[in-house]
């Protein structure tokens, strides 16, 4: 309990956003129709017009379009995955040989808090453990029904840190989402430098100390963090913990050798306060707002780094529904943040490195998961109707060994448990698929216009083990 | 029986469970998100906020290492995103969100500029009642309902 006494103000926030582009969704809507439907009629005109000059049947035509698509598919696949290894495996041999200088500026850690009274104690606790002489927290509650308010009242003063006094202040405001609630931070911080971090995080004691570095070059405009799952043991957390390890810390791995980071997760990214202020800081009108703002960030030309050992333990959803609810929201988000940028998109004249990213973006949100989905369709559909189950075992024991290798190298990189390894038999067969699914179905709707709702996790808290 | 056609049926009837188990939940995920969907809100240009912190807050002249202020004053909302001190509830005038000139400015708090002036009835309750205290005495007691811009 805190003693001491601490100062009430009534302050008043901006909070507005920088406006986003103008659309109309009828419009687009129709444009979406009409370019798939003249494609597709191209498509088939194409069949019809080629079909009677070749050998091939109708039947042979859907056979040999499959096994085209497919050859295509694992061609893909296995570019990117050697891409990516070859390109985070020059980043990681890259980072362990540079110094470290002693570059320990002011920053502010902002947590923004909507119902997270079960983790803001153990949050804020692990914040004061950090191994940095110069820094403030400053919860935000974001209108919180639960105890937020009380725990975080509790927290306010000058708390005793590993190194010196940290500030702790809190403000409250009414519900408005976490970006608008991080901008609140932002506005009420003095430093110039910010770690944005979620309420159910927890960082561990060198984050700022390892992150701070990259921020020495003055390009670096702000700095990924690495996310671990905190709450383990459940075969739906550890297939998530092994999926952050293989599935997106070794993506922004290679993104980082090219410093094109193209999301500073949630959890944990350090941001310059001048490049947040380029950009208008962060925007409510996507469900990404992390994807959204790297974007804006890389778009007006600075560098995005990622830090492998600024990491931040966050509690992964211990349902299935929760899981299929935050990557619904991940895809819409990610989507969205997109089509705000499809400027960038379709001109790479206007700024090359973040046409590349979009694009990136692009292929991992809505193709690859179609791609996935379609190659075991067709290996089901062979199976079954072609009397050919042995693909199936085949295409199985191919994919299986080549992410357990992945996982293998990645757990041993980022010094992880290894018991997670036997979980890559299974990560892709069954776990991507259902999130594959989720991923597909979510960028139907996106494309229709469906409505969307932020919602919110439950949360068991990082202290309490279930 | 061989050992590959075994594991082939495993792994296909494991495939085909994963399919109707993802589109299952997938459906169910959609039905519940369903109940208890709200309107949106349109949002303010301001929002009123409490600030709780442990140390006293005074007028920032402070600036960043780019040399810019870190609180712009009330008139200059265009261009930053800062927050604006206000008064407790109770004490504000009634004033427009949308009209900034009209909205509370508190003094800086530094030593008084202008002389204090007193009507004679009040200079002589100055000195006779407990409730008429000097300036200073009274700075520190209005200390906690301060005072930025």
């Amino acid at each position: 309990m805190n003693t001491e006494r601490n100062y009430r103000y009534q302050i008043e926030l901006d909070n507005r956003e920088v406006a986003s582009p103008k659309r109309d969704e009828k419009k687009e809507k129709l444009r979406v129709i009409f370019i798939t439907g003249l494609l597709s009629l191209i498509l088939i005109a194409i069949i019809l017009y080629t079909l009677p000059l070749t050998v091939l049947s109708w039947e042979g035509v859907v056979v040999y379009a499959s096994i085209v698509s497919l050859v295509i598919f694992l061609f893909i696949l296995l570019f990117r995955y050697f891409a990516i290894l070859f390109l985070a495996y020059f980043y990681i041999t890259k980072y362990t040989v540079e110094s470290k200088s002693d570059f320990t500026p002011f920053i502010s850690i902002i947590i923004p808090a909507y119902n997270e009274g079960v983790n803001l104690k153990t949050s804020v606790e692990s914040l004061l453990k950090l191994n940095y002489p110069n820094y403030e927290i400053i919860i935000v509650n974001d209108g919180s029904t639960d105890n937020t308010k009380e725990i975080g009242e509790n927290l306010v003063g000058m708390r005793t840190g590993k190194i010196s006094k940290v500030k702790v202040s809190l403000i409250n405001k009414p519900n408005g989402g976490k970006s608008k609630a991080l901008n609140a931070g932002i506005q009420y911080s003095k430093a110039d430098f910010i770690v944005c971090m979620d309420g159910d995080s927890v960082l561990t004691p060198d984050t700022l100390r390892n992150a701070v570095v990259h921020f020495v070059d003055p390009n670096v405009g702000a700095v990924a963090g690495n996310v671990k799952i905190a709450n383990r043991k459940k075969w739906l957390t550890d297939l998530q913990a092994l999926e952050y390890v293989e599935g997106l810390n070794l993506a922004r791995s290679a993104q980082g050798f090219i410093r094109l980071v193209n999301i500073i997760p949630g959890p944990i990214g350090m941001f310059r306060k001048e490049a947040l202020k380029d950009v208008g800081y962060y925007a409510s009108d996507t469900f990404a707002e992390d994807a959204d703002l790297t974007l804006k960030i890389l778009a007006v030309g600075w560098k995005v780094n990622y830090e492998p050992n600024a990491q931040a333990l966050t509690e992964a959803p211990i349902k299935l529904h929760q899981l299929l609810k935050q990557r619904y929201r991940w895809t819409r988000g990610i989507l969205q943040a997109i089509r705000k940028h499809k400027r960038h998109l379709i001109n790479p004249t206007i700024n090359f490195n973040n046409t590349l990213v979009l694009w990136g973006m692009l292929y991992e949100a809505l193709i690859w998961p179609a791609m996935n989905i379609f190659a075991n369709l067709f290996f089901i559909s062979v199976a079954i109707f072609n009397d050919m189950s042995s693909l199936i075992f085949y295409w199985w024991v191919s994919i299986a060994l080549l992410d357990f290798m992945s996982a293998v190298y990645c757990i041993a990189v980022e010094k992880e448990e290894f018991r997670l390894v036997p979980w890559a038999l299974i990560y892709r067969m069954v776990f991507v698929l259902v999130i594959d699914i989720t991923k597909a179905m979510a960028t139907v709707e996106e494309f229709l216009g469906f409505e969307m709702e932020w919602g919110h996790l439950e949360r068991v808290g990082l202290g309490n083990k279930k | 029986m061989e050992l590959i056609p075994i594991l082939s049926l495993i792994i296909l009837v494991a495939t085909i469970s994963t399919f109707i188990l993802a589109i299952g939940a997938y459906i169910l995920y959609k039905i519940r998100e369903r109940k208890g969907k709200k309107g949106v809100a349109g949002q303010p240009d301001t929002i009123e906020a409490e600030l709780v912190t442990p140390t006293k807050v005074v007028a920032e002249t402070r600036t960043t290492l780019t040399g810019e202020p870190i609180y712009t004053t009330a008139t200059e909302r265009e261009t930053r995103l800062r927050p604006t001190f206000v008064p407790p509830r109770e004490t504000r005038t009634r004033t427009t969100r949308t009209n900034i000139t009209t909205r509370y400015t508190a003094p800086i708090t530094k030593e008084n500029i202008e002389p204090e002036q007193y009507t004679s009835a009040q200079k002589f309750k100055r000195y006779t009642t407990n409730t008429n205290v000097g300036s200073k005495v009274r700075e520190t007691r209005n200390e906690e309902s301060l005072k930025w811009r």
